[in-house]
């Protein structure tokens, strides 16, 4: 079966000195849950936006076997870092609702399945609130129910949990591990990881420096330690 | 209590005010003249918070059709919105941050720091737009 995420031989440079993503390969399976560790600056982000197809560096990916441009609308659901960057309507219902209707689906059909997504990720009640009136832990949810409401086949998140209360975390976690899509996480949170992914890619000044089963990684200390997250 | 609301309603101006003025600052450093674009900018931007918050206070948008006319103008009006919340946090926190720094000493290394302030508010709100474009565009609103 091929995977749904094949990554070969990926680079990206901002400039002749900075490398950021160096000689990066791997492969996600459909239904994998893998997160993506790494310290400040070592490729998570960038590494991400090669695969949504915001940036373009060298080497080949493939999404369910199409380019990221092109798979990228159809296949991925993401969520940033900060949740603002993605919310922005009168309503949260409109915010979910909108990519639907930005691909066709009949205004009050998009609605629909918008309240229905926010009622699964158990938002229904902030469904006809601005999102800047929801805490950040509600409005990071919100963000979930944005990226899931296309029913895309993968799920990127760009560091989940920064900013995000304990009790917030542990909601989010809930809320993750309820899910059947494909996971791909960015994070320097090691417990937040633990509790949701089974697979861990360790970045290293931009080099994939790790590719093992969660709890094996979590155990090298060293490995951790050098990669600057321990 | 009336006047601190109206305060800030107004408090809404100083971030496009302030970016205005960096486009004239731009301009006249490119150009060596500064044209009208900048008092557009402020005429445009304030027409457009008009127009979003009055469609927020009266629920207009379930009425209107995705793909008309109306419709983009009113993602428009909300977007820009949008980014003169970005602009107001931005100006706010950079402008804390440099009062903290520089407590109320005039002299050329207190506006040295606040014109670095200034600059840092363009590299910030530069940064979350580039965030919000790349979060819209995946969610097809560039399409």
């Amino acid at each position: 079966m091929t995977p749904l995420v094949a990554v070969q031989h990926l680079a990206y440079a901002f400039d002749a000195e900075g490398e950021p993503l160096r000689d990066v390969s791997f492969a996600v399976d459909r239904g994998e849950r893998v997160g993506i560790v790494g310290a400040n600056g070592a490729g998570k982000t960038t590494l991400l936006w090669c695969l949504l197809g915001l940036i373009e560096g060298r080497g080949t990916i493939r999404i369910d076997g199409a380019t990221p441009g092109a798979a990228v609308t159809t296949t991925i659901g993401a969520v940033f870092q900060n949740p603002d960057d993605q919310l922005f309507m009168p309503h949260l219902v409109d915010d979910v609702a909108l990519p639907l209707i930005n691909r066709g689906t009949p205004a009050a059909e998009a609605r629909a399945q918008a309240l229905a997504t926010l009622d699964s990720l158990g938002l229904a009640a902030a469904a006809h609130r601005p999102a800047s009136r929801l805490s950040l832990g509600e409005r990071k949810r919100a963000a979930v129910a944005a990226a899931l409401v296309t029913d895309p086949q993968l799920l990127v998140l760009d560091e989940p949990t920064a900013e995000l209360d304990g009790r917030s975390v542990r909601q989010l976690i809930g809320l993750l591990n309820g899910l059947t899509v494909t996971l791909l996480a960015a994070s320097h949170d090691l417990p937040f990881l633990a509790a949701v992914t089974s697979r861990l890619l360790v970045l290293l000044d931009g080099r994939l420096a790790e590719d093992g089963p969660t709890a094996a990684v979590l155990a090298d200390r060293a490995l951790l330690e050098q990669a600057g997250v321990a | 209590m009336r006047l601190r609301h109206r305060a800030r309603r107004w408090r809404s101006i100083v971030p496009i005010a302030l970016f205005a003025a960096l486009l004239a600052v731009i301009q006249l450093a490119s150009l060596g003249r500064v044209t009208l674009l900048p008092v557009k900018t402020v005429v445009v931007a304030l027409l457009l918070m008009a127009v979003s918050r009055l469609v927020m206070r009266v629920g207009a948008l379930p009425r209107i059709s995705p793909g008309t006319p109306a419709w983009r103008l009113l993602l428009f009006a909300l977007v820009t919105r949008h980014f003169v919340g970005i602009l107001r946090a931005e100006t706010a926190r950079a402008l804390r941050a440099w009062s903290l720094a520089a407590p109320r000493r005039l002299g050329p290394l207190a506006w040295r720091s606040l014109a670095w302030a200034m600059a840092a508010i363009v590299v910030r709100s530069w940064v979350r737009a580039e965030r919000f474009y790349a979060a819209q565009r995946l969610r097809g609103l560039t399409a």
